[in-house]
């Protein structure tokens, strides 16, 4: 289950969402119409963009920061739960690279099916020392996953999307890390399988990123608060002691995650245990898994709105949390700024194209250049950060061991400008939706 | 040890610090450019100010006054010329400095030497030179106007005859309020060439039909 399961979740009737959704577009661009007319856009550019720069070096700094990492010779019984939604394109081979698992330990692979509409159960059948749960009627992953819970015998659960192919020493590199009581959860590292496209090779570039040096730091920070869908494994018991997944959660990894560390429990990773997974292949895809995510994310940051600069939760609850959440709200407002500063210049440009060009080119070009290549004193403060931003890319590619290639620069470079304020903009719109109450679908 | 937190913090303000030199470097460079043009203007105006005050006591006449007249309103607009384009991207490019008081100064600067080349023609007849009245708004956006910059830049460098005076029409000064009124300047763009009004992006083709371009 990775694209998917497709089971909605209401948290509010269909009626009256437009309504608000509207409303709170007016309000929001009030507020913002309100900070544009008093604060200077070059105040803004400048706070913001410093802030990025310090946020950035203090995980810079903390992934620099040396941490022994202890592990563990034991290898207890582990429990690896596939839930399944309508995944007959990729079920096989991550069946296949499940099947293909080499742990000392004891080992049980448990299939949830989700009521695929597909040839999804058709494959399942194929192999062999794979227990089998299929559900009647789609229940959505989380709900899998706790049916999976109740029937798993192992000390250890791991989790493994049907659309992820892991490694055989993955389930090895997780459950070593178990060293202490309190460690619930210990997660690998992620990265795009076989990445096809520019879109597909731009998450790549992310993936490298957030679960490469973003997560190593976040390990150091002791804040990790995301157990990734693909390839986590959990200490059953703590599963059980805070109640298991949450069903009505669309981005339930992030749920439990959160979870774990309000009750105490603490979250590792390594990225000695490596799985590889499909990412969206076009926009449209890759809106609506990111809606879904940014719902989540926004859903969970009101639920564990308890943890935000609670010194009771260290680094985490007094920064990594609330932080993740102001960066994605300073982006959107400074791309709104943008937005409204340069909605003149390129109504003047499209102006230049549809009327000048056709009859005078050269004075076109010349309008177009100057309004692209005037050098913006402000870009000198960018450059640094860019600068900044350009390092953790490279490290982070250096964290999997991947070479760089020539063919890899132009997804970078889109990562580290267009891309996210991609993001924003759909982190805007689930914005909206979180508010305005729309129904939202795993 | 010193925690990440403030490492960080002590990291950024040595780069903000860094960084604010280099901004504040590159625009004292891009002043003192327009600020050089701008002297050299205004010393040329003065010129003209004692050739024509020379006119006045001693009563010379048109054979010893107009050729250097004409020669020093000739070097005055070439030295304008471009200064305006130049001073407007530069302003929209600095962070921490700001023009104002330069493109002030310019816009006198501008006036005057209009008025040095009527009085030109008064004294010595009509000139070569054919002016080009531009008005553009103040603190106003307007993609027309870039449009209309750009088409009278690239007439200028083709026909060195023609010599365009920019000025904002919504700027609250006795003069611009004067030409505005007397050739009805509601909007921007607008032109004046040969003392008709023409609202609206003028391009290339319409302006050689209206000026006589000596190329």
């Amino acid at each position: 289950m990775g694209a998917g399961s497709g089971r909605r979740i209401f948290r509010k009737g269909k009626s009256g969402w437009l309504f608000a959704a509207i409303a709170a577009a007016a309000v929001l661009a009030l507020v913002f119409y309100i900070i544009f007319e008093l604060v200077p856009y070059y105040a803004i550019f400048l706070s913001v963009n410093f802030f990025f720069l310090y946020v950035e070096l203090v995980y810079i700094l903390k992934f620099k920061e040396e941490k022994e990492s202890k592990t563990t010779a034991k290898r207890p019984f582990v429990t690896v739960l596939v839930p399944i939604y309508n995944s007959e394109k990729t079920l096989e081979a991550s069946l296949r690279s499940i099947k293909a698992l080499n742990y000392s330990g004891k080992l049980e692979v448990i299939a949830i099916e989700d009521a695929s509409t597909d040839g999804s159960f058709g494959i399942l059948r194929k192999f062999r020392g794979i227990r089998v749960i299929r559900t009647r009627t789609n229940i959505g992953k989380a709900a899998s996953l706790n049916l999976g819970l109740k029937a798993a015998k192992g000390e250890m659960v791991a989790t493994i999307d049907s659309d992820t192919f892991v490694r055989p020493d993955a389930i090895t590199h997780l459950a070593e890390h178990f060293s202490r009581k309190d460690i619930a959860s210990v997660i690998g590292l992620i990265s795009v399988n076989a990445p096809r496209n520019l879109l597909q090779q731009i998450q790549d570039v992310e993936y490298h990123v957030g679960h490469g040096f973003t997560q190593i730091s976040y390990d150091k920070l002791e804040s990790i608060f995301i157990t990734p869908g693909p390839l986590s494994m959990y200490r059953k018991s703590a599963l059980l002691e805070i109640g298991g997944f949450d069903e009505d959660n669309i981005t339930e990894d992030m749920d439990i995650a959160l979870n774990l560390k309000k009750h105490g429990f603490q979250i590792v990773s390594t990225t000695g245990a490596r799985a590889f997974t499909e990412v969206p292949g076009t926009l449209r895809s890759l809106y609506r898994q990111r809606i879904r995510w940014f719902r989540g994310a926004i859903y969970n940051g009101k639920k564990y709105f308890s943890m935000w600069f609670n010194k009771a939760y260290g680094v985490f609850g007094r920064f990594v949390f609330p932080v993740s959440y102001l960066i994605q709200a300073l982006s959107i407002v400074v791309i709104a700024r943008l937005f409204q500063l340069y909605l003149t210049g390129f109504l003047g440009l499209i102006y230049v194209i549809s009327q000048i060009a056709p009859k005078a080119p050269d004075v076109a070009i010349s309008i177009i250049g100057s309004f692209l290549f005037q050098f913006q004193s402000a870009a000198i403060f960018y450059i640094t950060t860019l600068l900044v931003w350009g390092y953790v890319v490279m490290t982070s590619f250096g964290i999997t061991g991947r070479r760089l290639k020539y063919i890899d620069i132009p997804p970078i470079l889109i990562f580290m400008t267009i891309y996210p304020m991609f993001l924003s903009a759909i982190y805007f719109i689930s914005f909206i939706k979180e508010i305005s109450r729309s129904e939202s679908q795993w | 040890m010193v925690s990440v937190f403030y490492k960080a913090g002590i990291i950024v303000i040595l780069v903000f610090i860094a960084n604010f030199f280099a901004v504040r470097s590159l625009e004292d460079g891009r002043q003192g450019e327009i600020a050089g043009k701008l002297e050299q203007m205004e010393r040329d105006s003065q010129n003209m100010r004692l050739i024509i005050l020379y006119t006045q006591l001693e009563g010379a006449n048109k054979t010893d006054i107009c050729p250097a007249l004409e020669l020093q309103t000739k070097e005055q607009i070439e030295r304008a010329n471009g200064l305006a384009y130049q001073m407007e991207r530069y302003a929209a490019a600095n962070l921490l400095t700001s023009l104002k008081d330069a493109k002030e100064r310019y816009m006198l600067q501008s006036l005057e030497l209009w008025l040095y080349l009527k009085q030109l023609e008064s004294v010595c007849g009509k000139q070569e030179i054919s002016p080009i009245l531009y008005f553009y708004p103040e603190k106003a956006a307007c993609p027309e106007c870039n449009a209309q910059a750009e088409f009278l830049n690239s007439f200028r460098d083709r026909c060195r005859n023609v010599r365009v005076f920019a000025f904002p029409y919504n700027r609250d000064l006795g003069l611009i309020q004067i030409l505005t009124t007397k050739y009805k300047v509601t909007r921007a763009p607008t032109l004046v060439i040969n003392e008709s009004t023409y609202e609206g992006v003028i391009d290339g083709d319409k302006l050689g039909e209206l000026i006589k371009c000596a190329a």
